[in-house]
């Protein structure tokens, strides 16, 4: 049943922004408002021994300033552990700590108060490597008697340390003909949204209420946190999203303006606007874990994988955010899409004293990949073996058990998508120069939407008819640009068989609208989808049942076509409006809500569980590299991607994803790094943190495979993150394709691909 | 505070200012004229999501001062189409699909334009290049290059 | 407070920043608008030569002037300068993005003084010189100007004019080539910029300079020296490869490793020897 899903549909808040009218976060204001700016830790780690705010409390047109002496009340936050303070009062951990906030009648005069500031502290020594936290004798980031030290395996800095075990491992490596182990690395990478962190706030003394207008992945979530922080009931906090989002890939999750904001609020009993600026972001804000994996593969010599081993250390900076779940999810999916009966796997979550590390596109699934893409690639070469060839004699299809546990029984496109990519890739071309190399790469990936793992993951929606016959569908998924919007206005449309432009959606508003879970683990097609479908299926129920009483026929007689309600076989028909004004003076509103709960589940000693996931997507990617072997540089010429999404709701979306991910992918393999020396941040801006630039990049062709089946509405999966993982083992394997350099460690800078050419040449040199 | 007068012509209408000499383009724009399509993200010059228009050229309104816009003619996001006449290029950025968060949407439509004044039927490496100044972190800027490609070869559906 | 003067002739900047030593002079304002991100209000004042005509203009023929004002922009797609002097329109094509090439001004390129200026290593193997005006007129040869990064020998109330070069002679032909850690908006990691005298097929005289190897751009006279009057079909590149890299003596920074940038040195330097004496003759016609 295909009305209006499947097709290329313009995003709904398409024609706004090319008008420039949706107002972000930064772009909000109100009468008598005030500016805050935030004085950080002038030491990655160090004991703050003073805090005297008292000359920039004199400077006219300060109102307010405090330091965590004023606000003893509030109480620690975090996504999963509340281990951090709102304001430090005796130590940093990291630069973007908080050690006091200025209100200010503008911004300027707010900045020149900062640097009234006074503070006095000692330093400590900063941990910047995970290893020397591990060390006995590493100090302790966070003290005994911090919030975590409930947590099973707190101890040192190491926060958490999970396991996986499937099968027997050694057995598995006793079974095989070889054995290969290899080290790999990557690195803090910056989310580099466009919209920097902002937002505005409102405390209404009359009703001790806060407003805040800030964007959140999650607003629900970010609701409960905030209220806890400040003592507070959650219906004295209404979070409302701004009218746009410019990007988050995760960043958004974690809290940023949402406590400082409410509570200068309150303090000043003015309104109240913070804007980041893009140094304050990139030091204080989240970071793409980086990790270590040390990988084992046991092979037979037919290319059977028999076992395989994964060590992997991730550095969670100074607090925990999501970083143990996204370590933990990393190791997990350390084996890849490969039938493999044997699967041991450790990671260790390790605090270090470098901005924290939180939810980045692929939450670990990103980083995993880029090791054990690498890994099939260096075995199958060292083997002799063909890269896909190789990679299809393992790949997961129907019936196989993920390293989880988790037989597949629907909608896997492993092989699929592998046969795809390749078919279109064609061949490689011929180099432009004597001294440049051309290789091709390709990678293959899972990745498992929705949270997983036994959470109650579960999306709420609501649909009805207003009375001037549209429909109002009400949704807190928060479009952070990859367009949810769009798609649930297709599936409703599909389902009420309705245009979509007689589609409105409320805003999202903690106020109005029901928890829509995250906007994140490329959860929201499927979920808030999902939520969306039975909504609208609910309410056309609905419609179907009031306009049998109205009109005094059966079911099947009656179609919903365009707005209207129609009999077939007469001229009778009734608007929507009609139809939703009469139902709504008898009591019975058309309305509807949708809610979609899977059931998750996982034994958290093994790894192992029946459902880990709903559903999986997959991905493969092919690149043609061209390497300049005099001086480094990597070009890449092409991506063809042959993602498997089970349905596309709207292809264009799909396309946008997948050529937005893989040149974040891109970047992520040749240049962008977020460099900390001893706990500072020595690149925090664009002009040395480089993400690509249209001239960096290639046409992305993207071929949709769609294996239909799965458990998101019309059979779809999600896109978001799986769009992007491929994309750098498949250069980084181009890249030894084309020049024989193995390089284990992210980014393939032109300078580590020239010292490794050079190194090369002095090996064959020696021979 | 000293403050010194400005004249300028923005979105084809005249205005006059008195501003400090530190004001930024950017700031006069958004602040002082409620025009919130220009987008600020790095105030440094590197991500052109503050591009306007300045006397026909592309220029950073984040690393212009205001008063030096003094007798310039401006053009923003909200002076290149209304929603009753889009601009071809606008037209473009929705039919292709060109658009994910739009926070770089208004600075690369400027961008856009610049070039096709100076260059109507510039090559995918023209397009490429003139866009490099902008950057977007969501589309991996496929389908606005194709959007403007578009408009170039006179390709947009009515 | 920062006070704000823009003088619509020379001679009343010049008099203005004789009384007013410490006033910043701003010109496209793309390094001191970025250099003062946040603190523009600390400024004392700025005097902003935007307006200033005679800045502004590019006098062609056999030689050479260019106002300080002229833009990145105007150098890039400026027809004569294409034709005979390829390496400087190069390097003002790669500065930035169009954005900041419509603004970003050729003195203010120079007196900025960073390593990696795009427009010093071509203007340099021109031989170019600087007008500097102040108290009085004087000319700087471009070689003497640069003191170190962000350092040059203008005194506080001077003002960088124009920069004057004389047409290259019909047997020489340039280049310049840029390293960047992407390919667009970035800040070279090495580039190279050659100029060429080919004479009876014989390279008779060249010049080199090289951006973000040393704290200037830097002259690299013993390479020169080495493939001086070398037959073209018989040019030891090898040996200029080494011993260009054997010549410079670079940092470590955020965009390469010392190591890195003598090595790829040696490569961009002999493909922008090649390029120019490519370009010889080719670019003479007219
Ligand atoms: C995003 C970005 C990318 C860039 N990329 C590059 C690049 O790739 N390559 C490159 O070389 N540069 C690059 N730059 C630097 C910059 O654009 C250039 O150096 C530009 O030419 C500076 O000129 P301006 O007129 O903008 O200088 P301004 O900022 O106006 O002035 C710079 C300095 O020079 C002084 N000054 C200016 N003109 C005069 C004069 N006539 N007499 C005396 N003093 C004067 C000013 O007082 C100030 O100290 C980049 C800058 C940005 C923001
Ligand atoms: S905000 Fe002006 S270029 Fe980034
Ligand atoms: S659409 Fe989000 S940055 Fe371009």
């Amino acid at each position: 049943m295909k009305g209006y899903v499947g097709k290329r549909i313009q995003k709904v808040d398409a024609l706004d922004k090319v008008l420039g009218k949706p107002l972000y976060s930064v772009d909000l204001d109100m009468e008598g408002m005030l500016y805050l700016k935030v004085l950080y830790s002038p030491h990655p780690h160090a004991l703050i021994k003073k805090v005297d705010a008292s000359k920039a409390r004199e400077l006219p047109g300060v109102v307010k300033v405090i330091t965590a002496a004023d606000v003893p009340w509030l109480k620690t936050y975090g996504l999963i552990f509340k281990d951090q303070e709102v304001l430090v009062k005796e130590k940093s951990r990291y630069l973007g700590d908080r050690l006091a906030v200025v209100a200010a009648e503008d911004e300027k005069t707010a900045r020149q108060a900062l640097k009234l500031i006074e503070v006095d502290y000692e330093p400590l020594e900063v941990i910047s490597d995970p290893i020397r936290a591990m060390e006995p004798d590493a100090p302790r980031i966070h003290e005994s008697g911090q919030v975590l030290c409930d947590h099973p395996y707190n101890k040192g800095n190491v926060l958490a340390i999970d396991h996986l075990v499937k099968g027997d491992v050694e057995a598995g490596f006793a079974e095989a003909d070889h054995i290969f182990e290899n080290e790999f690395r990557t690195q803090h990478v910056d989310h580099v949204a466009l919209e920097l962190e902002a937002g505005m706030a409102f405390y209404d003394s009359d009703t001790d209420c806060y407003t805040l207008w800030a964007p959140c992945q999650w607003t629900h979530d970010i609701q409960t946190d905030v209220a806890r922080v400040l003592g507070i009931r959650m219906d004295q906090l209404r979070i409302v999203q701004p009218g746009a989002i410019g990007g988050a890939f995760g960043r958004r999750e974690d809290i940023s303006v949402h406590i400082i904001l409410p509570l200068m609020a309150k303090l000043t009993g003015r309104p109240v606007k913070w804007a980041m600026t893009r140094g304050e972001s990139m030091i204080m804000m989240t970071k793409r874990t980086p990790f270590i994996f040390r990988l084992k593969t046991g092979i037979k010599k037919d290319g059977t994988i028999t076992a395989w081993q994964s060590e992997v250390i991730g550095d969670s900076g100074a607090y925990a955010s999501t970083a143990g779940s996204i370590i933990h999810q990393a190791m997990y999916v350390s084996s890849g899409p490969y039938d493999i009966p044997n699967v041991k796997g450790v990671s260790y979550t390790v605090y270090t004293n470098n901005t924290y590390s939180g939810a980045m596109r692929g939450f670990g699934a990103t980083e995993a990949a880029f090791a054990y893409e690498r890994q099939m690639d260096c075995i199958a070469r060292d083997m002799g073996w063909d890269p896909a060839e190789f990679r299809l004699k393992n790949a997961f299809r129907i019936g196989s058990c993920t390293s989880n546990g988790q037989i597949l029984t629907t909608s896997v496109g492993t092989v699929d998508t592998i046969l795809t990519a390749r078919e279109h890739f064609g061949g490689k071309g011929i180099a432009t120069a004597p001294h440049k190399k051309r290789g091709v790469g390709m990678a293959t990936i899972m990745f498992g939407c929705g949270y997983g793992e036994g959470f109650p993951d579960h999306s709420i929606a609501g649909a009805k008819v207003t009375d001037d016959g549209r429909i109002l569908i009400s949704s807190a998924a928060a479009d952070v640009g990859q367009g949810v919007k769009t798609i649930m206005v297709q599936i409703a449309a599909n389902v009420l068989n309705i245009p979509p432009e007689s589609i409105d959606l409320a805003d999202s508003d903690t106020a109005t609208t029901r928890n829509a879970g995250s906007t994140s683990a490329t959860r929201q097609t499927i979920f808030s989808g999902n939520a969306v479908k039975l909504a609208a299926e609910n309410l056309l129920g609905k419609i179907f049942h009031r306009g049998n009483v109205e009109l005094g026929r059966a079911y099947p007689e009656l179609s919903t076509i365009d707005g209207d309600l129609i009999l077939h076989g007469t001229t009778r028909q009734m608007s929507l409006g009609e139809l939703a004004k009469i139902a709504r003076d008898k009591g019975e509103p058309l309305e509807a809500e949708g809610c979609y709960f899977p059931r998750t589940d996982i034994d958290y000693g093994s790894g192992q569980g029946d459902v880990v996931y709903v559903a999986y997507t997959y991905n493969t990617q092919y690149v043609e590299v061209e390497v300049d072997t005099e001086t480094g540089e990597v070009d890449v010429l092409r991506i063809v991607a042959a993602p498997d999404v089970g349905t596309a709701i709207n292809p264009t979306g799909v396309e946008g994803q997948s050529e937005g991910g893989s040149v974040m992918g891109l970047g992520m393999a040749l240049m962008e790094e977020q460099i900390f020396n001893k706990g500072i941040t020595v690149n925090p801006d664009l002009s040395t943190y480089l993400i690509p630039t249209s001239l960096d990049v290639p046409d992305v062709e993207t071929i949709i495979v769609e294996s239909g089946d799965a458990c998101g509405p019309f059979g779809a999966k999600g896109i978001g993150e799986p769009a992007m993982i491929p994309t750098a083992p498949a250069i980084f394997n181009a890249i030894e394709d084309a020049v024989g350099i193995r390089l284990y460690d992210m980014p393939a800078t032109p300078e580590k691909v020239l010292a490794a050419i050079k190194a090369k040449d002095r090996e064959v040199e020696h021979e | 505070m000293a403050k010194y007068p400005l004249d300028l012509v923005v979105n084809g209408s005249k205005y006059h200012f008195e501003v400090e000499a530190d004001l930024r383009l950017v700031d006069l724009l958004r602040e002082q004229m409620k025009l919130l399509g220009t987008k600020e993200s790095c105030g440094k010059g590197e991500c052109g999501a503050c591009t306007v228009l300045m006397d026909g050229k592309s220029v950073a309104s984040c690393l212009v001062l205001a008063i030096q816009a003094n007798g310039s003619e401006i053009v923003t996001v909200e002076g290149l189409g209304g929603e009753e006449a889009l601009h071809p290029l606008q037209q473009a950025f929705i039919q292709h699909g060109a658009v994910q968060c739009g926070f770089c949407t208004p600075g690369m439509l400027m961008s856009a334009k610049y070039l096709l004044d100076n260059n109507p039927r510039p090559t995918r490496e023209e397009i490429r290049a003139g866009l490099a100044g902008n950057l977007c972190r969501c589309t991996g800027y496929v389908k606005i290059i194709d959007a403007i490609q578009a408009v170039a070869e006179g390709r947009l559906e009515q | 407070m920062t006070t704000y003067f823009a003088p619509s002739t020379l001679s009343k900047a010049v008099a203005y920043m004789q009384e007013n030593q410490t006033t910043k002079i701003i010109a496209g304002g793309t390094d001191l608008l970025v250099a003062h991100y946040q603190e523009l209000d600390r400024l004392p004042g700025l005097m902003d030569i935007g307006n200033i005509a005679e800045l502004k203009t590019i006098t062609t023929g056999q030689e050479v002037e260019i106002g300080a004002l002229v833009t990145h922009e105007e150098i890039a797609d400026h027809p004569w300068l294409q034709q005979h002097v390829p390496a400087l329109c190069q390097g003002a094509a790669q500065v930035g993005g169009p954005q900041i090439r419509n603004r970003g001004t050729l003195g203010g390129n120079l007196v900025h003084a960073s390593p990696a200026a795009d427009l010093a290593p071509p203007l340099m193997v021109l031989g170019a010189v600087v007008e500097l005006t102040g108290s009085s007129q004087v000319q700087v040869p471009l070689e003497e100007f640069f003191k170190g990064p962000g350092k040059t020998v203008m005194e506080p109330n001077q003002i960088l004019t124009k920069v004057k070069f004389s047409k290259p002679a019909a047997n020489q032909g340039g280049a310049y080539l840029k390293l960047g850690k992407r390919k667009a908006m970035a800040i070279a990691t090495a580039s190279v910029a050659v100029i060429v005298t080919v004479d009876n097929n014989r390279l008779a005289d060249l010049r080199i300079c090289l951006g973000s190897v040393a704290p200037v751009p830097l002259r690299a006279h013993k390479t020169e020296d080495l493939l001086r009057g070398q037959r073209l079909d018989l040019l030891e590149l090898a040996a200029g490869e080494r011993q260009l890299q054997a010549e410079i003596s670079p940092i470590d920074d955020i965009r390469g490793s010392a190591e890195y940038r003598r090595q790829a040195a040696g490569p961009l330097f002999r493909r922008a020897l090649l390029q120019a004496i490519n370009n010889v003759g080719v670019t003479q016609h007219g």
